[in-house]
């Protein structure tokens, strides 16, 4: 994977997990929803379009572990955004997740 | 509440079998999985459309191939799925089991795509999914955080 593509993985993710947090916010809400629902959507078009490229140029066995990335944001922006409360064992799960995504990307 | 409170309160029906959540979170991970396959097929059987230099960042030269418009329908379809799943399930569950596409994408790869891989992204996408599982395990009973 070359840096561009990697800023390119890390961007989409960050882009992703923002969509998803607004859209969490859009449903859950009645004031607000539809900025919030559309801004999410803008979020996650952006999203898809980098990552049809990145299909394009890479594995798809290769690439989709990188989607991994979103979870681990998601967990640090679901409690901060979200007020969402943590067990510590979520820490371990983030480790975890890092390393595998560090795995495929050596490969 | 008082009986009376209780009893205004509009009778709770058992949701119909077709908007069971647990039937909407395997749904999700299939078409999920369905759509990375068929936009994956797009992207390699990608005509070489004219794209602007300032979104050649982007896949659009993939989106004249049928395959890639068949991916974004299914696309589409999980996230109608996904929005009734964020109405019905908390966040920090709905996501992480949608990453059930974690082990039926790199299998479908292997095996529709004939993608091959070593031992090494073999076992970085187990420790993604062990990890998956620490973040997403249900809350022990004793209550505490999920």
């Amino acid at each position: 994977m070359t840096l561009i593509q990697l800023g390119l993985v890390v961007l989409a993710q960050v882009a992703q997990v923002a969509g998803q947090i607004l859209l969490k916010q859009g449903m859950t809400r009645t004031v607000g929803r539809v900025s919030r629902v559309a801004a999410g959507t803008a979020m996650l078009t952006f999203w898809f379009l980098a990552w049809l490229k990145l299909l394009q140029d890479l594995d798809l066995s290769y690439i989709y572990p990188f989607e991994g990335l979103s979870l681990v944001l998601l967990v640090f922006a679901s409690k901060i955004f979200l007020g969402e409360q943590m067990r510590g064992s979520a820490w371990i799960g983030v480790g975890l997740m890092t390393a595998g995504m560090i795995l495929v990307g050596l490969n | 509440m008082t009986e009376a409170d209780v009893a205004a309160l509009p009778a709770r029906r058992p949701a119909p079998w077709y908007l069971h959540a647990g039937l909407h979170l395997g749904l999700n991970a299939a078409l999920v999985t369905i759509s990375e396959l068929l936009l994956k097929k797009g992207a390699l059987a990608a005509a070489a459309a004219p794209v602007p230099r300032w979104l050649s960042w982007t896949g659009l030269a993939a989106l004249g191939s049928g395959w890639v418009v068949a991916g974004i329908a299914c696309y589409l379809l999980s996230f109608v799925n996904w929005l009734y799943l964020l109405r019905t399930v908390p966040l920090h569950i709905a996501f992480p089991v949608t990453n059930l596409s974690h082990a039926l994408i790199p299998l479908a790869a292997w095996v529709l795509l004939g993608e091959r891989f070593g031992p090494v992204r073999g076992a970085g996408i187990v420790l993604l999914i062990v990890g998956t599982w620490f973040i997403v395990r249900p809350p022990d009973r004793r209550g505490g955080p999920a």
